[in-house]
């Protein structure tokens, strides 16, 4: 038969369509190389290797592919089992998998790899297995590690506001105390107040501005009975707290005046003290509080001092913070 | 001799309406598809040679479907045709290395070896049973649960459009033919069983078989002047 008409014999050997004597014939043809023949019966295999393509598709359970995979996996770990023992030769289980059970399976033996095979293997068993496992646990301490620091700066910021906080608070805690203790003076001289108006022997002596600004204006009230003075001014934005103010008397008939008091104004415009008239006066006829000395007005007498030089400013200039009571009661 | 019979529709159980099977002859970019559909292959095969696992995965994503798929045309047990997909591509990944590509493409070695798997298996088993003589290759695996839960389009684009030109190949082909083809080639039938399944004479079937697989061979490698495709 010339090779023109094995076309068919081949289409029919690779469908199992020819008897015995035949299909030798014709593998024994095949055996002697015929190019012709060859490319014939690669391309009726090719062929006949489409037709499955015909059906539709089926596509098997997942378990199938997991089941494979899984095989591969084991078999590329024994590779690499045996490509660390020293003398090259392995022995490899067949398959390297359980679930081989087939009459057919992949024979069993000693194999000997080759060294190029062997490293790609490891390769990729390291590169599968190995790298994938460390890159995650280098990432997880860096990312670690930086939440740390994170952590620790967020920690220090919140300890310095708390610091902030408490220096806040310690500052509103001492303001807090001067103004309790400031609103304990002002309870104490109102009662002190309190018990001096309800004092049989009390007297009610307004003072005036001695430059008759009228809406500045002072009032002293003398308890007689227990030598008690209070004095009430409202003009704070002059007078001074921290400075020392004087009550002085000027008995009928008299022409020098008596000192009966000194004191100092609270914030509040109020002034309290003991009167001290050694001689009573049945009359008088001047009443006044002037500046004696101390408070801002010191400090800038001194402060003109130094700058002034020689000059000195009179410290009895009582003409802007004086009061006074004209007549007697 | 040669049967005159004049074409008429296919009465077996493909599908009647595959795609791509009525329309002009392929164009040149199918063609192209098919050469694109090779090249990928060949890589795949010579990346499993290198141990690439992935490879194996990628091969068995784009094949298992038509290898199941001629698995339950020839194993009336689906567990035995599930054995047989595992068996084949394990067989892939094992012997790679001996795969040559002077003798046909990475899709037909796999197919041809599937359906070689299937054989021996029904063989071992003897579950098959036998053909009585309906022309209905997927019987019993047309319901449309079973289609519904395993029946899924390619997810491959080149696999679909070789797929297409083989079903319209087939369909070219006279009724007898084709179901020749089918009992035998994809039921996993000797001609002796076929003739004996279709009460008709042996020698009528190796006819049959040898004159459509003639048919399919020419026109796959036909040399008209618009070449459609080639192997």
């Amino acid at each position: 038969m010339s090779c023109d008409g094995r076309k068919e014999q081949i289409l029919l050997y690779l469908t199992d369509g020819l008897d015995r004597s035949e299909r030798d014939a014709l593998e024994s043809h095949l055996q002697t190389g015929c190019p012709r023949c060859a490319a014939q019966h690669s391309a009726a295999r090719e062929l006949l290797g489409w037709l499955p393509l015909a059906l539709p598709p089926e596509h098997p359970p997942q378990r199938v592919k997991d089941r494979l995979m899984s095989r591969v996996g084991n078999d590329l770990a024994a590779a690499t089992a045996a490509e660390h023992r020293a003398d090259g030769t392995v022995a490899l289980g067949g398959s390297g998998d359980a679930h081989s059970r087939r009459a057919d399976s992949t024979p069993t033996g000693s194999l000997r790899l080759r060294g190029g095979r062997q490293r790609a293997a490891w390769q990729r068993l390291l590169i599968s297995h190995v790298l994938p496992p460390l890159a995650a646990a280098a990432l997880a301490i860096v990312v670690t590690y930086g939440l740390m620091i994170t952590s620790i700066h967020d920690s220090q910021d919140r300890l310095a506001d708390l610091e902030d906080r408490i220096a806040d608070l310690q500052d509103n805690l001492e303001s807090s105390s001067k103004e309790m203790d400031k609103l304990k003076s002002y309870h104490a001289v109102t009662d002190e107040l309190l018990t001096t108006l309800h004092s049989s022997a009390l007297r009610d002596i307004p003072l005036q501005r001695i430059n008759d600004q009228e809406s500045y204006w002072a009032r002293l009230l003398w308890d007689l009975e227990n030598d008690r003075g209070f004095l009430f001014a409202n003009d704070m934005d002059t007078l001074q707290a921290d400075a020392m103010y004087s009550l002085w008397f000027t008995p009928e008939g008299s022409t020098d005046p008596i000192q009966a008091a000194e004191f100092t104004f609270d914030q509040f415009g109020r002034a309290r003290f003991e009167m001290n008239v050694p001689d009573r006066p049945g009359r008088f006829t001047h009443a006044r509080v002037q500046y004696a000395f101390g408070g801002e007005r010191e400090r800038s007498t001194e402060r003109e001092r130094d700058t002034a030089g020689e000059h000195e400013p009179d410290p009895n200039n009582v003409d802007e913070i004086s009061f006074g009571a004209m007549g007697a009661r | 001799m040669v049967e005159s019979q004049p074409k008429r529709r296919s009465t077996s159980a493909f599908p009647k309406n595959p795609v791509g099977v009525v329309g002009p002859p392929l164009t040149r970019s199918a063609a192209q598809s098919d050469a694109a559909l090779r090249r990928e292959n060949a890589a795949l095969m010579n990346r499993i040679v290198q141990r690439d696992e992935a490879a194996l995965e990628a091969l068995y994503d784009r094949y298992s479907g038509a290898v199941y798929a001629i698995a339950r045309q020839i194993l009336a047990q689906t567990a035995d045709a599930e054995e047989v997909v595992d068996d084949t591509f394990w067989e892939v990944w094992r012997k790679a290395d001996r795969y040559d590509p002077t003798r046909g493409s990475v899709a037909s070695y796999l197919l041809l070896l599937a359906r070689s798997r299937a054989i021996d298996r029904s063989r071992q088993v003897r579950a098959q049973r036998p053909p009585n003589g309906s022309t209905e290759l997927l019987d019993d695996r047309t319901e449309p649960e079973h289609r519904e839960k395993y029946g899924k389009p390619d997810a491959d684009l080149l696999l679909t459009e070789r797929r297409a030109m083989v079903q319209r190949l087939l369909a070219e082909l006279t009724a007898e033919q084709r179901q020749a083809i089918e009992l035998n080639f994809l039921k996993g039938l000797s001609h002796q069983q076929v003739a004996e399944a279709l009460d008709v004479p042996l020698g009528t079937i190796k006819t049959r078989i040898r004159q459509g697989l003639i048919q399919l061979f020419d026109r796959i490698r036909t040399n008209d002047e618009e070449r459609e495709y080639e192997l």
